[in-house]
C-alpha cells in the first residue's frame, strides 16, 4: 500500500539516500501547493476580495505545514484529489446519480460515505483483533482501512461540495452546515489525526481505541442520514452564508478530533495501567505509560490551540453577523465550559513534575472530559437549541 | 546556662496575613479551582432557559421554587452578582499572577549571559561528559555548525581559563506564551467592561434611569426621561423601520423594560427585498439603508445584508428581522346570508380592525405572512426530488370577534391552488383553542375569484326555496343559469369539476361558523425591516486579546526554550574533553533525545568514556 506510514518509517531508518529523496518530495510539495493556490486564485479571481485571500492563505499555510511535517499527508492529499476528481468531473459533465451507475454506486457523496463507513468498521475490527488477539496482519489491515476511510471521507466531502451546485447553482455551499456533514468531517478528521499520532508512535495498539470510537460516530452519521434525511442536500439559511464558516468549522473539528482521541488514549492509559499490574498481553501492544500520558497531553494541547482559535473565530463571526461578540448562547457557553475544563487540565499538567497530578488522574480527567466535549458538540444541538440550532435534527 | 534562663518564648513563626493572602491569590491551585468553578456555574444557565418571562417560570417551577431560583438569580445567571464575582475573582487571580511573574520573566528573557562555570553546567538537568580524540578548535567549529543547523542561536562566552565556552539557545522568547495568554484574559474583561456602558448600569442600579415597562407605547409617546443621549459610549438596540421612513432613535432592552437610545444620525430605509431559493426558502434579506446627518447631509447609502453589516461612525448596523406589516390587504367580503348581493371590497393593514357582518362582528387583522413555505406533502402535492418544499404565497390571518362568543381565527391564502382543471381558493378557520384548522377549498370560476361559487350557492338556495329537489339535473341546470347570468363559460371538464367541488364545499360550509366569507384578493406590499445597531468601542481591545491569546497559546505549547552549554577542555595529545549541560522549559524527554543525538554527532562515535546523567 502506497500510503503506509510504517513503510515510510522503515524507509527513514534503512535508506541513507532517503534524506535526499525526502528533500525532493518536500520541494515538489511546496511547488505543487504554490501552483495549486495560484491556480485556485486564477480560476476564481473574479470572486476574490480581501477575505478570500486570507482564507486561501490560511489553508495554504496549514496544508503546507502539515505536509512538510508529515510525508504521508502529502500522498493523502494527492490521493484524495485523484479519487474526488472523477466524481466532480462526472457531475461537471452533467451526469447525475440517476444517469450514471458510476456516480450511483461509488462517486456520489452519500455512496462514498457508505463505503467510508464500511472501511471504518473493517478498520475497527482489524485494530481490535490486533490488540486482543495479537494478530499482526489484522492490525496492518486495520491501518490500511483507516487510510481508505480518510480518503473516502475527504473525497466524498469534496464531491459533496460540487454536488451542492448541481441542479441549483444558487445553493452552493461548503458541506459543513448540518449534523450529517459535521459527523462525516468529525469521522475523517479524527481518523486522520489518529493516523498521524500512530505514525509518530509506530505502535498499532491505540487504533483499537480510536477506530471503535470513530465507528460510533459513523453509526450516528448513518442514522442521521437515514432517519432525518440529512444526507439530502438542502440550501443554507442566510445566517450561514459567510466566509467565516470555512475557517471556524474546520478549526473546531480539528479540536474535537484531538479531544476525542485524547479521551481514547486516556482510556488506553487506564487499561494499560491495569494490564501492567496484571501482566497481560495488552502491555506490549501499547506504548508505555509515560508515552501514553505524553501523547494524551499533546493531543489536548493541539486541540486546545485549535479550539481557542475556532471559538474566537466563531465569536468574531457573531460580532460581524449578529452584532454581539458573546451572547451566552448555549453553544457558546458550552464551548466556554470545555475551554475552561481543558485550561484547568493544562494548568495542572504544566506544573513541575513533583507537583503534577499523576498520569492516572490526568487520564481519568481526559476520559471524563469526553462528556463535556460531546455535549458541546452534539448535546447542545439535540437538547438545548439556541443560535446554533440549524445543526439540530 | 544563662542563655536558657533568658530565653523568651517565641510562638511559631507567623507570616503576615497579607502575605498569606497574596500567596493564595497567585497560587495555581486557586486558578485551577476558579476555572472549574466558572465552568460548573456556567452549566446552570444552559440548563435553565435564561431571561424568560415571569409567567413562564412560575408555570414551570411553581411559586415555591420560582422564589428560590429567583433569589439565587438563576434566571439571568451570566449577569448576576455571584457569577460576576467568581469571574472577577478569576481575573483578579490572573492579574496577580501576571503582576508577580512578568517582571522576572522579562528579566530572564532579556538577561545577557556573560559566563558559566563548569560546575553550573554539570548541575543542569541534562548533563554529559566525554573525551574525543580531536583538537579543541575542530570540535568547537563542529559544535557551532551542528547547533546552527538545528536552529540554535550560538554564542561564545568568555572563560576565565583556557576553556572554550559555548552557549546555544532556542525559543528565547518562550515566556511571552505565558504573558500573552494571561494578559489576553485580562484584556477580554477590560474590553467587555468598556462595552458594557458601566455609567448607565450604575444609573440604573441607583434608580436614576428607569426602564419603560409599556411595550405597546409607540416611540413618539415614550416619556423623555426614558431617552438616552446619542453620546452614550456604547449601546445595542433594535428598531423596525417601514420602507421609506426614517428614524433617529431605537429601543434598547434593559432589564424587564426598555429605554430609547437616540442615534447620532438618522437612518432611512430606502428599500427592502427578500430573495429566494427555487423551492421558496429565503436566501437573502437585503435592506438598502441611507444614513444622514440631522442637517440632511447623506453620510452613506449601502445595502445591509445578513452577515454583511454597515459601519458608520463606529456604529454597526445589522439586518436583524423583517415583516410586511405596513402592507395594505385588499379583502373581499361575500355574504353567505344573501349570496346574490354584490361583494364588498375592504382594505386593511395588519393590526387594524374592521366592523363587518352588519355591524355585529369585529374583524382584526393579526398577521401577514408573505412567504408561506410548507413541505409539499403537507398540501397533498407530489414530492419532487430535491424540492421538498413549496411556497404557498402570501397568507393573511385575522380574528373575528362577536360579543359573547369565542374568537374565530381565519387564514386566507392569496394565491389560488391549482388542482385538476380548476383553481381553488383556500380558507382555513379555527373556532376554538385546542382545535385544528379546518380547510375550505372553494372552486374559482374563470374570473372574479369565488363570485361564481357564491352566486351558485345563492341560486341553489333560491331553487330550494322554490321547491326544487336536490338532484344532479337541478345542480346542472342551476349552474348553467348562473354561468349565463355571470357571462362566463366553463369547458365540460371544468363544469364537471366545478359541480363536484362545489358540492364538497357546500358540505364543508355547514360547519363554517360565520355568515360571511372575507378573502384576500390583492396585496399592496410594503416591507419593514428590523435593524440592529450597536456601538462597541471596546472591540479593538477584544480583538487584540484574541490575537494575543492564540499567539500566546502557540508559543506556550510549541516554542519551548531549549538551552545547551558546552565547555571544551584542551586535553593531552590533541584530545578534547567535552562537558555539556542542557535544559528545556517543557518536554524534557524530547529534548533529552535531541541532546543525546547532538552529542552523538559531535563526539562522532569515538569518545573514550561516556557518562550521562539526567535529573528531573
Amino acid at each position: 500500500m502506497a500510503l503506509d506510514t510504517a513503510d515510510i518509517g522503515q524507509l527513514r531508518e534503512s535508506f541513507s539516500g532517503y534524506v535526499a529523496q525526502e528533500k525532493w518530495q518536500r520541494r515538489i510539495w511546496v511547488a505543487f501547493l504554490t501552483l495549486g493556490s495560484v491556480s485556485v486564485w486564477w480560476w476564481f479571481r473574479a470572486d476574490f476580495w480581501l477575505w478570500q485571500y486570507i482564507i486561501l492563505g490560511i489553508w495554504y499555510a496549514g496544508l503546507m505545514w502539515f505536509g512538510l511535517r508529515w510525508p504521508a499527508f502529502r500522498r493523502l492529499f494527492l490521493v484524495v484529489l485523484a479519487v474526488a476528481a472523477p466524481g466532480v468531473a462526472l457531475y461537471d459533465l452533467g451526469y447525475t446519480a440517476r444517469t450514471s451507475a458510476l456516480l450511483y454506486w461509488i462517486f456520489q457523496s452519500t455512496s462514498m460515505f457508505y463505503w467510508m463507513s464500511l472501511a471504518i468498521a473493517l478498520s475497527a475490527v482489524g485494530y481490535y483483533r490486533y490488540l486482543y488477539a495479537g494478530h499482526q496482519l489484522s492490525g496492518d489491515w486495520g491501518h490500511r482501512f483507516a487510510w481508505v476511510a480518510v480518503v473516502l471521507g475527504y473525497a466524498g466531502l469534496a464531491i459533496r461540495w460540487k454536488q451542492t451546485y448541481v441542479g441549483h447553482p444558487g445553493w452552493g455551499h461548503i458541506p459543513v452546515t448540518n449534523m450529517y456533514d459535521a459527523m462525516v468531517l468529525l469521522c475523517t478528521t479524527t481518523a486522520l489525526f489518529y493516523l498521524y499520532y500512530e505514525s509518530q508512535e509506530k505502535k498499532r495498539g491505540l487504533g483499537a481505541f480510536a477506530m471503535p470510537m470513530i465507528l460510533l460516530a459513523d453509526i450516528f452519521l448513518v442514522w442521521v442520514g437515514i432517519a432525518y434525511h440529512q444526507n439530502q442536500i438542502q440550501p443554507v439559511i442566510p445566517a450561514l452564508q459567510s466566509f467565516w464558516i470555512k475557517i471556524h468549522v474546520p478549526c473546531e473539528f480539528i479540536a474535537y478530533a484531538n479531544f476525542y482521541l485524547a479521551a481514547m488514549v486516556g482510556l488506553a492509559y487506564l487499561l494499560r495501567e491495569r494490564a501492567g499490574r496484571l501482566g497481560t498481553v495488552l502491555a506490549e501492544r501499547l506504548p508505555d505509560l509515560k508515552r501514553l500520558e505524553r501523547i494524551m497531553s499533546s493531543m489536548i494541547m493541539f486541540g486546545f490551540l485549535f479550539f481557542t482559535a475556532g471559538t474566537i473565530l466563531g465569536a468574531i463571526w457573531a460580532a460581524k453577523a449578529w452584532g454581539g461578540f458573546w451572547s451566552w448562547d448555549p453553544k457558546e457557553t458550552w464551548a466556554l465550559i470545555v475551554w475552561l475544563n481543558y485550561a484547568a487540565f493544562l494548568h495542572l499538567r504544566s506544573r513541575k513534575s513533583s507537583a503534577r497530578p499523576t498520569g492516572h488522574t490526568l487520564a481519568w480527567w481526559s476520559v471524563i472530559s469526553l462528556v463535556t466535549v460531546t455535549f458541546c458538540f452534539i448535546g447542545v444541538d439535540l437538547f438545548l437549541g439556541g443560535l446554533h440550532s440549524y445543526a439540530k435534527l | 546556662m544563662a542563655s536558657s534562663r533568658d530565653a523568651v518564648y517565641v510562638g511559631p513563626f507567623q507570616r503576615p496575613r497579607a502575605r498569606v493572602l497574596w500567596e493564595v491569590l497567585i497560587s495555581m491551585r486557586l486558578a485551577v479551582h476558579l476555572l472549574l468553578f466558572v465552568a460548573i456555574a456556567s452549566v446552570i444557565g444552559t440548563i435553565l432557559p435564561q431571561q424568560e418571562s415571569t409567567a413562564h417560570y412560575l408555570q414551570q417551577f411553581g411559586p415555591f421554587w420560582y422564589q428560590i431560583f429567583g433569589n439565587l438569580d438563576l434566571y439571568d445567571v451570566y449577569r448576576c452578582g455571584w457569577y460576576m464575582g467568581i469571574v472577577a475573582f478569576l481575573v483578579l487571580s490572573t492579574t496577580s499572577c501576571v503582576a508577580r511573574n512578568t517582571p522576572h520573566m522579562l528579566r530572564d528573557m532579556f538577561r545577557h549571559e556573560s559566563g558559566i562555570s563548569t560546575r553550573a553546567i554539570a548541575a543542569k538537568p541534562l548533563h554529559y561528559e566525554a573525551t574525543v580524540s580531536q583538537p579543541v578548535g575542530a570540535v568547537f567549529d563542529k559544535a557551532v555548525d551542528l547547533l546552527k543547523e538545528e536552529g540554535y542561536v550560538v554564542r561564545r562566552l568568555a572563560a576565565q581559563d583556557s576553556r572554550l565556552l559555548l552557549s546555544a539557545k532556542k525559543g528565547r522568547y518562550y515566556r511571552f506564551g505565558y504573558i500573552f495568554t494571561h494578559v489576553a484574559i485580562i484584556l477580554f474583561c477590560a474590553g467587555a467592561l468598556y462595552n458594557a456602558n458601566i455609567p448607565l448600569k450604575i444609573a440604573q442600579w441607583t434608580g436614576a434611569v428607569k426602564p419603560e415597562q409599556d411595550f405597546a407605547l409607540p416611540l413618539s409617546k415614550v416619556p423623555k426621561d426614558r431617552w438616552l443621549s446619542p453620546q452614550q459610549s456604547s449601546f445595542r438596540g433594535i428598531i423596525t423601520i417601514p420602507v421609506g421612513q426614517s428614524v433617529n432613535a431605537m429601543f434598547e432592552l434593559v432589564g424587564d423594560g426598555f429605554l430609547v437610545q437616540q442615534l447620532p444620525f438618522i437612518v432611512r430605509l430606502d428599500s427592502f427585498r427578500v430573495t429566494h431559493y427555487r423551492d421558496g426558502l429565503a436566501k437573502d434579506y437585503v435592506s438598502k439603508v441611507t444614513v444622514l446627518k440631522p442637517d440632511g447631509r447623506v453620510l452613506k447609502t449601502h445595502d445591509v445584508r445578513v452577515n454583511h453589516p454597515l459601519t458608520v461612525d463606529g456604529v454597526n448596523i445589522y439586518q436583524s428581522s423583517y415583516n410586511a406589516d405596513p402592507s395594505t390587504l385588499h379583502l373581499v367580503s361575500y355574504s353567505l346570508l344573501a349570496p346574490d348581493a354584490s361583494a364588498t371590497l375592504l382594505r386593511a393593514r395588519v393590526g387594524q380592525s374592521l366592523v363587518t357582518g352588519a355591524g355585529a362582528y369585529t374583524l382584526k387583522v393579526d398577521d401577514l405572512k408573505v412567504e408561506n413555505v410548507l413541505p409539499r406533502s403537507s398540501v397533498g402535492l407530489p414530492a419532487r426530488p430535491g424540492h421538498g418544499m413549496v411556497n404557498m404565497g402570501p397568507v393573511a390571518r385575522y380574528t373575528v370577534l362577536r360579543h359573547g362568543q369565542p374568537p374565530i381565527l381565519v387564514k386566507t391564502f392569496l394565491r389560488p391552488m391549482p388542482h385538476g382543471a380548476l383553481d381553488y381558493k383556500l380558507v382555513a378557520y379555527r373556532s376554538g383553542h385546542g382545535q385544528g384548522f379546518h380547510f375550505l377549498a372553494l372552486p374559482m370560476g374563470p374570473k372574479e375569484g369565488v363570485s361564481l361559487f357564491v352566486h351558485y350557492l345563492g341560486a341553489l338556495e333560491n331553487a330550494a326555496r322554490h321547491g326544487a329537489v336536490a338532484s344532479s339535473a337541478v345542480f346542472q341546470r342551476t349552474l348553467a343559469q348562473v354561468e349565463q347570468r355571470q357571462g362566463v363559460e366553463l369547458s365540460p371538464i371544468q363544469n364537471h369539476s366545478f359541480l363536484r367541488a362545489s358540492l364538497v364545499a357546500l358540505q364543508s360550509l355547514h360547519t363554517y361558523p360565520l355568515p360571511f366569507l372575507v378573502l384576500i384578493h390583492g396585496l399592496s406590499l410594503h416591507w419593514a425591516a428590523g435593524l440592529e445597531m450597536t456601538k462597541y468601542p471596546g472591540m479593538s481591545i477584544v480583538y487584540l486579546a484574541c490575537i494575543l491569546l492564540v499567539v500566546g497559546i502557540f508559543v506556550l505549547f510549541y516554542v519551548p526554550r531549549k538551552r545547551m552549554w558546552l565547555a571544551l577542555d584542551d586535553g593531552s595529545a590533541g584530545k578534547t574533553r567535552i562537558i555539556a549541560g542542557g535544559d528545556a522549559s517543557r518536554d524534557i524527554e524530547d529534548f533529552s533525545e535531541q541532546f543525546a543525538e547532538f552529542l552523538e554527532k559531535l563526539a562522532g562515535g569515538e569518545q573514550d568514556r561516556t557518562e550521562k546523567r539526567r535529573r528531573s
